[in-house]
C-alpha cells in the first residue's frame, strides 16, 4: 500500500481507513479519464484560438457534460467528479509547467521570451510548481486545507461546493481559505 | 512545522486579524509570549493577507493560459530520443507528427510518430508499455515493425516504426491502372496481414487507405496497428468520446466506432469493406464532401451505400462479367453491413469470399443480406431500456395470441405442447439470445431487469393457465442458466417447479425434470458447497422417481444428464462418460426431443471424454458434434465454440499439436468476438495454443500466448493472483528455453517476487517461480544464485501442484546442471541416474528429454574414476 499512500493518490477520503481495491481501481480508472479528458479539451481549446483564454473551471465543467453520461461515471455525483477533475488538473498544469521548465533549460536553439525573464514576478508556470510543492507541505499539516485550495484554485468550485464537499460549515471554508492563502503567498516569496 | 503548530499559529492569525490593526501587535506580543519564532510566523502571515498579492487570488484561468497555450514540444522532443537522428518531418496528420529518422548505430532507416493529442495519464503508461509489448511482437512480412515505443516526460506517446516507402494503397492502384484481379490480390494480402494480427489479438481499428502502403516491388505494408486505441484512450467502450473521432477521417469509421460502441474485430472487417469498395469503384461509398462531422455520422450509421457496380451497369469492364460484378458487391456490402453481426464473422471469412471469386467459385455470403432493413437495425440499437421494454410486451402480445388461436386445437396434449414450443422459441431464439453479453454490457443487464420483472407479472397474466406460467419460468431459467445467471435461474426454476407440483401433483414429471436441470446447473456453478446441493436434489428426485410406475422418456434423458454432470464436476470422469453417453443413446431414440439439448449433451460428452483420458474418441465425437450444430446454430455461438476449444483440447491431448495449433488459430478470432477477450473460455483457449505451441518448440508463439495470458489474466484478477503469476512464470520458462535468457529472468523474478507478495514464501506457487528462475539463472552461469534458490524449494509441495507426480526429476536435473558447471562430475552422475528414469520415458517433454542427453553426454566426457 506503501504506493498508493503518496501524495499522488487522486481523490484520497478523508477517512481514509479502508479503501477496498475495487473503489481503489474506480478511483484510478476516474482519475485517468478525468485527465486524458481534460488534456484533450486543453489542447483542442489552445489549438482553436491562439487568443482564447483557457478557463480551467469551463474546462471541468465541459468534462463532467461529457464524461456523465458515460456508466463508469454512474455513481459519481458532479461534487465528487470535480474534486477529482480538480486533482487531475493540477496534475495537468504542473506537467505542462515542468515541460516548459526543461526546455528553457535545455533547447539550445530555442529562444526563450518569456517576458518575466526581466520582472520581479517569476513566470507563471515556476510560481505554479512552487505552489505544488507549498501545497503537498499544507497537506502533511492539514489535508482537509490542501484539498480545499486544490478544489477552489484547480477545480474552480466556489465556497458553497467547497464546503458541502468537505462536510464544514462556509465559514470554516472562508477562514482556512483565509489562512491557506497566506501561507502558501508566504512560501511563494520564501522560495524567490 | 508540524500540524499543531499550524493549528496554534492559524487560531492566533483569526482572533488577530478581527482586530484593528493598531491593536494586532499588542495582543499578539502577550499570547506568544517568549516565543518569538511564533510571534514572527503569525506577523508574517497577517502581512501576507494585507497584502492579498498571492496567487490564488489570480484566476487559475491566467495560469493555465500561460502554461497550456505553448505551442512547440519539438526541440524537447529531438532530444529525447537518444539514438535516433531526425532527418525532417514526413508528413503531418489528424493525430500528430511523423518523422523519418537514421537510426545512428545501424544507419538504418525509421520513421517516428508523435501523437499530440494522447497526454496519457500516469495510470494509463503502465498499460501502455505492456500493449506496446504485444504489438513489436506482430512480427508479418506485410506489417510495418514497430521497434521501439515511449512515452515523453509530459505523457506523450512515441512510436519508432519501419520506414516504409511506398504508395497508399488506392494511389498505387490509380498510378499503375490496376485490374480488378490485381486489385483483389493485394486486398487479399492485406487481409492476410489483419487477420494474422487478429490471431495475436490486436485490433487495427483505424484501416485506411493511407495506412496500407504498397512498395515499388508490389508487396503490402501496413502502419499504425493499435495506434488508434491511444488516442481513443480507455477501454471501456462508452469512454470513447466522440470528440477524438473528429480528428480521424469517418469515411473508413464503422457504424459502431462513430456511435463509441465497442469495437472488435468486425471493425476491422468493416474498414477493409470500405477499402475494397474504393478499390473496385474507385471512389468512396459515402459523399461525404461538404458534410459536416455530424451529418457525416447519421450518413455511415444509417444510410445504405450505393452497390460498387453501379456506375458499371452498362458499361461492363472487359475484364468482369455481369454476375462477377455482382458478386464483388456481394463482397462488398456484406463486409460493411451496419450490423457488425451480419458482416463476415473474421477477416478469415472475407478472405474466404475473395478466394472463392478469384477461382470462380460460388460465394458464401448471401445476397438476402441486403433485404435485411435498415430500420429494423436502428431501432433495434435505441437505448436498452426501450428494447427491453418492447421485449416484454411482445412477449405477453405472443402469448395471448397463441392461446387465442390454438384454443382451435381439438387436442389438448398438442396445445400444450405447441405453446410451450412457441415460446421457448421466442424467449430463447428472438429475447434473450439476442443480448450479446459483450456487445453492450448494459442491454443485458436491463434486460435481465425486464425478465425478472416479466416473471412476476407471468403468474397474474397467467392465473388461468398455470401450465404456460410454469413452462414460461422453466425457459427462462434455462435461458439464464445458460447464460451463468445463476442467482436469478434459481428462483425461475423453483417457481416452475412448484408450478407444476401444484398442477400435477407431488409426482409431477415435469417438476422433476426442472429439478433435475436445477441440480444439474448447481454442479456447474463451482460455487463452494454448491456439488453437495446438487446431490442432494438428485438423491431426492430419485427417491420420488422410484414411485412412478412408467416415467416418460424424457424423464430418463434428464436423469442420466443430471447424474452424468455431478460426477463430471466431483471428479468422476468414468462415470461422468458412462452417464452422458446413456443419455445420449436415449436422447437420439426419441425424434422429439430438442435437438439443441440433444447436441449440447453430446458437447458435455465430447467434455467428459477428455477428462477422462479418451482424447481420440473426444475427437471424433467433436467432429461430428460439429458438422450436426451446423444445421441448427450458427458457426460462432457460444456452444459451437465450446466443442471447436473441446477439439483442440483433445488433438492436444492426443500429441497431435500441429492440428491443435491450427484450429485454435481458426477459432480465435470468433472466441474473442463472441465472448470476450477474457472470457474464461477464450483463455482456455490461448492456454491450450500455448501448450501446444510449447510443445512443438515453437517457443515465440507460447511466449507471445503466455504474455497475452498474462496481460489480460492480470488486468481482470489483479497482477498478484494465482492464474497470472502461473502464466509470467511458464512464460519465463519458454523464455529460457528459448535462450531469451535476460527477458526470461526478469519475468521470472517478477512471478517470483509477485508469489511471494501475494501467498508468501512459503507457498507451492513461490516454490515453482523460483525453480523457473533457479533454471534461467543456471543457463546464465550464475550458479550460486541458482543454487540458494533452489535449495529454498520444497519438491513436495510442488509436485503437489502442479499435479505432476515426477517432477522432482526436474530439481534432480538441475542440481546436476550445477553439479556439472562446477565440476563436481560424481554428484553431478548421481543426480542424472535419478533424473534418468522419468526423462526417458516415450511420454517425457522433448525439451527436459534433450537437456538430459546433452548433459549425460557431457558427463561421460570426465569417466569415474576406477577404485
Amino acid at each position: 500500500m506503501a504506493i498508493r499512500d503518496s501524495k499522488d493518490a487522486p481523490g484520497r477520503e478523508r477517512d481514509s481507513t479502508a479503501i477496498t481495491p475495487q473503489q481503489r481501481k474506480a478511483l484510478d480508472e476516474l482519475f485517468s479519464v478525468t485527465y486524458e479528458e481534460l488534456r484533450r479539451l486543453a489542447s483542442v481549446v489552445s489549438r482553436g484560438d491562439p487568443s482564447a483564454t483557457m478557463n480551467p473551471t469551463a474546462l471541468v465543467n465541459e468534462a463532467w457534460l461529457k464524461l456523465s453520461k458515460s456508466p463508469n461515471l454512474a455513481a459519481t455525483s458532479r461534487l465528487h467528479f470535480k474534486r477529482i477533475a480538480a486533482r487531475a488538473m493540477r496534475q495537468l498544469l504542473v506537467e505542462a509547467a515542468r515541460r516548459r521548465n526543461s526546455q528553457k533549460r535545455g533547447a539550445g536553439e530555442l529562444t526563450v521570451s518569456f517576458d518575466d525573464s526581466f520582472d520581479e514576478k517569476p513566470s507563471s508556470g515556476k510560481e505554479l510548481l512552487a505552489l505544488d510543492s507549498a501545497l503537498d507541505e499544507l497537506a502533511k499539516m492539514q489535508p482537509r486545507q490542501a484539498l480545499m485550495v486544490e478544489a477552489r484554485f484547480f477545480g474552480g468550485l466556489d465556497i458553497a461546493e467547497t464546503a458541502a464537499m468537505l462536510e464544514v460549515s462556509e465559514a470554516t471554508i472562508l477562514r482556512d481559505w483565509r489562512a491557506a492563502k497566506a501561507w502558501l503567498a508566504r512560501e511563494l516569496h520564501r522560495g524567490r | 512545522m508540524d500540524s499543531n503548530r499550524w493549528t496554534q499559529i492559524q487560531s492566533l492569525f483569526h482572533d488577530a486579524a478581527d482586530l484593528p490593526k493598531s491593536e494586532q501587535r499588542a495582543f499578539l506580543e502577550s499570547a506568544c509570549g517568549s516565543d518569538d519564532i511564533l510571534l514572527a510566523d503569525v506577523l508574517a502571515l497577517l502581512d501576507e493577507d494585507a497584502r492579498s498579492s498571492s496567487l490564488l487570488d489570480r484566476d487559475v484561468a491566467y495560469v493555465a493560459d500561460q502554461i497550456l497555450n505553448d505551442k512547440s514540444p519539438q526541440p524537447a522532443a529531438f532530444q529525447e530520443f537518444g539514438h535516433y537522428k531526425i532527418k525532417h518531418v514526413l508528413g503531418e496528420g489528424g493525430m500528430g507528427v511523423v518523422y523519418l529518422a537514421e537510426r545512428e548505430d545501424l544507419h538504418s532507416l525509421v520513421a517516428i510518430k508523435l501523437l499530440r493529442d494522447a497526454s496519457l495519464s500516469p495510470a494509463r503508461r503502465e498499460r501502455f508499455a505492456v500493449e506496446q509489448r504485444t504489438l513489436a511482437q506482430l512480427n508479418h512480412p506485410c506489417i510495418a515493425r514497430l521497434y521501439d515505443a515511449g512515452i515523453l516526460a509530459d505523457g506523450t506517446p512515441w512510436f519508432v516504426m519501419e520506414y516504409v516507402d511506398g504508395l497508399p494503397l488506392t494511389e498505387y492502384c490509380r498510378q499503375r491502372n490496376c485490374s480488378i484481379d490485381q486489385r483483389l490480390r493485394l486486398f487479399h494480402a492485406v487481409c492476410e496481414a489483419v487477420l494474422y494480427a487478429h490471431q495475436n489479438a490486436v485490433i487495427h481499428r483505424d484501416l485506411k487507405p493511407s495506412n496500407i502502403l504498397v512498395k515499388n516491388d508490389g508487396s503490402v505494408r501496413l502502419l499504425d496497428f493499435g495506434i488508434a486505441k491511444q488516442i481513443d484512450g480507455a477501454d471501456a467502450p462508452a469512454d470513447q468520446t466522440r470528440t477524438a473521432l473528429r480528428l480521424m477521417t469517418p469515411a473508413y469509421a464503422s457504424p459502431e466506432q462513430i456511435r463509441g460502441e465497442r469495437v472488435g474485430i468486425q471493425t476491422d472487417v468493416y474498414s477493409l469493406g470500405v477499402i475494397l469498395y474504393e478499390l473496385l469503384a474507385e471512389r468512396l461509398p459515402f459523399d461525404l464532401s461538404g458534410k459536416t462531422p455530424a451529418e457525416a455520422e447519421t450518413l455511415i450509421a444509417q444510410t445504405e451505400p450505393q452497390k460498387p457496380s453501379a456506375p458499371f451497369k452498362g458499361k461492363i469492364d472487359r475484364h468482369t462479367t455481369g454476375t462477377a460484378w455482382a458478386d464483388l458487391d456481394v463482397i462488398c456490402l456484406t463486409a460493411m453491413h451496419k450490423d457488425p453481426q451480419r458482416r463476415y464473422r473474421s477477416v478469415e471469412a472475407l478472405i474466404r469470399d475473395v478466394d472463392h471469386y478469384l477461382s470462380g467459385e460460388p460465394l458464401e455470403a448471401r445476397p438476402d443480406t441486403f433485404r435485411y432493413r435498415m430500420g429494423k437495425f436502428v431501432k433495434r440499437n435505441r437505448r436498452a431500456v426501450t428494447a427491453a421494454t418492447l421485449a416484454f410486451a411482445a412477449v405477453v402480445a405472443l402469448v395471448i395470441f397463441f392461446l387465442v388461436r390454438l384454443t382451435r386445437e381439438r387436442d389438448n396434449a398438442d396445445r400444450q405442447t405447441a405453446i410451450a414450443d412457441s415460446i421457448n422459441r421466442f424467449l430463447s431464439n428472438d429475447l434473450l439470445a439476442r443480448s450479446n453479453p459483450l456487445q453492450s454490457g448494459k442491454a443485458s443487464e436491463t434486460l435481465l431487469d425486464a425478465v425478472v420483472q416479466a416473471s412476476a407479472n407471468i403468474d397474474r397474466q397467467f392465473q388461468r393457465e398455470p401450465q404456460v406460467a410454469a413452462r414460461l419460468h422453466q425457459t427462462i431459467a434455462r435461458s439464464l442458466d445458460s447464460r451463468t445467471d445463476y442467482p436469478v435461474a434459481r428462483t425461475e426454476y423453483d417457481r416452475a417447479a412448484a408450478l407444476f407440483s401444484s398442477i400435477d401433483g407431488p409426482l409431477s414429471q415435469d417438476a422433476i425434470i426442472t429439478q433435475l436441470q436445477r441440480a444439474s446447473m448447481e454442479a456447474r456453478t463451482y460455487e463452494a458447497g454448491s456439488l453437495p446441493v446438487a446431490k442432494k436434489i438428485l438423491a431426492d428426485q430419485e427417491a420420488l422417481l422410484a414411485k412412478i410406475p412408467k416415467p416418460r422418456a424424457d424423464l430418463n434423458v434428464w436423469l442420466l444428464s443430471a447424474r452424468g454432470m455431478i460426477a463430471l464436476i466431483g471428479n468422476d470422469a468414468k462415470s461422468a462418460v458412462q452417464n452422458f453417453q446413456a443419455a445420449q443413446d436415449a436422447a437420439q431414440k426419441l425424434p422429439s426431443f430438442d435437438q439443441r439439448t440433444r447436441l449440447d449433451l453430446k458437447q458435455r460428452l465430447v467434455f467428459a471424454y477428455i477428462r477422462f483420458g479418451d482424447p481420440a474418441k473426444a475427437e471424433q465425437l467433436a467432429r461430428e458434434l460439429i458438422a450436426e450444430y451446423s444445421s441448427v446454430a450458427g458457426a460462432d455461438s457460444p456452444n459451437v465454440l465450446r466443442v471447436r476449444l473441446n477439439l483442440a483440447q483433445a488433438l492436444m491431448n492426443e500429441s497431435k499439436f500441429a492440428e491443435a495449433v491450427q484450429e485454435a488459430n481458426k477459432i480465435y478470432p470468433s472466441f474473442v468476438t463472441m465472448l470476450g477477450e477474457d472470457h474464461e473460455l477464450t483463455m482456455q483457449l490461448l492456454a491450450t495454443r500455448a501448450q501446444s505451441e510449447g510443445s512443438l518448440g515453437d517457443w515465440d508463439g507460447t511466449i507471445r500466448d503466455d504474455l497475452t495470458i498474462y496481460r489480460i489474466a492480470s488486468q481482470k484478477q489483479g497482477p498478484l493472483s494465482f492464474f497470472p503469476i502461473a502464466t509470467l512464470s511458464d512464460a519465463s520458462m519458454a523464455q529460457c528455453r528459448a535462450g531469451r535468457l535476460d527477458e526470461g529472468a526478469a519475468n521470472a523474478r517478477k512471478a517470483t517476487e509477485d508469489s511471494q507478495k501475494a501467498f508468501g514464501e512459503r507457498a507451492g506457487i513461490t516454490d515453482g517461480a523460483r525453480f523457473g528462475l533457479a533454471d534461467c539463472l543456471i543457463s546464465l552461469g550464475k550458479l550460486d544464485e541458482a543454487s540458494v534458490l533452489l535449495q529454498k524449494v520444497d519438491a513436495k509441495a510442488v509436485t503437489q501442484l502442479s499435479g505432476d507426480p515426477n517432477w522432482s526429476a526436474n530439481l534432480d536435473l538441475a542440481l546436476g546442471q550445477i553439479a556439472f558447471r562446477r565440476g563436481d562430475f560424481a554428484a553431478a552422475r548421481k543426480y542424472v541416474q535419478s533424473a534418468r528414469p522419468v526423462f526417458t520415458r516415450p511420454d517425457a517433454e522433448p525439451y527436459q528429454k534433450h537437456a538430459l542427453e546433452l548433459l549425460s553426454a557431457a558427463i561421460e566426457k570426465h569417466p569415474a574414476p576406477v577404485n
